[in-house]
């Protein structure tokens, strides 16, 4: 029955996870596109896109904290779930996170010695790139 | 410094006391996935958790888990 449940609630934070990527990616990436691009068809286009994917990122991320608040009345299965692979796994996501967060603006930086760029869209894109390289590499770490 | 692997004897006492990776998981308080890494070499547990498993068992901790200098 404990058993179960717990590779249960494993499996529902992966799908959860993977989700909230598939969500992320598509809404802010549309939301950039909408900042950098000037055509109004590809800008509406992208709005319809980028409703879709914040419904996505939205609904799982309830899911996501409706999960960790229920996790908190079970103990047990809250530090099982929570043990010391998937703190180390957590862990390597966020250091990757950084790495790409520092690389990007490192990029920023050099383009913008020979060219100007919109603060706000360069913003954007280090968060963008962030948040994806977190969640893309904590999926890849919790599979199995 | 040569290079050290970690190897266990995990599978062969799962095997004796006839339990699945599922039910050691929650006999330790993980989940089957870090049994898993930890029986095929991928992840090296802390000290704590290699005690859980030997206790469990019921031998030493040397016996379950061996480092071979290469």
């Amino acid at each position: 029955m404990e058993t179960s449940m717990i590779e249960k609630l494993e499996k529902t934070r992966c799908n959860l996870l993977k989700w909230l990527t598939i969500g992320w990616a598509i809404w802010f990436g549309t939301f950039i596109m909408k900042d950098s691009i000037q055509n109004d068809m590809i800008i509406g286009a992208a709005s319809t896109v980028g409703a879709f994917g914040w419904i996505i990122f939205i609904i799982n991320l309830i899911k996501f904290l409706k999960l960790k608040r229920e996790l908190g009345w079970d103990k047990k299965a809250e530090k099982a779930l929570n043990d010391e692979l998937h703190q180390l796994n957590m862990h390597k996501s966020f250091q990757i996170g950084f790495g790409v967060v520092i690389w990007t603006t490192a990029v920023f930086l050099g383009i913008a010695e020979f060219t100007e760029i919109k603060a706000v869209l360069v913003t954007e894109i280090i968060l963008y790139f962030g948040v994806l390289s977190v969640l893309i590499s904590g999926l890849i770490y919790n599979h199995d | 410094m040569g290079n050290q692997e970690l190897t266990n004897q995990i599978r062969v006492q799962r095997a004796i006391k006839n339990i699945t990776q599922e039910e050691l998981a929650a006999q330790i308080g993980v989940t089957r996935k870090t049994i898993n890494t930890i029986e095929t070499g991928k992840f090296v547990p802390s000290t704590i958790l290699a005690l859980k498993l030997a206790r469990f068992f019921g031998i030493k901790v040397e016996e379950l888990f061996t480092l071979n200098e290469e």
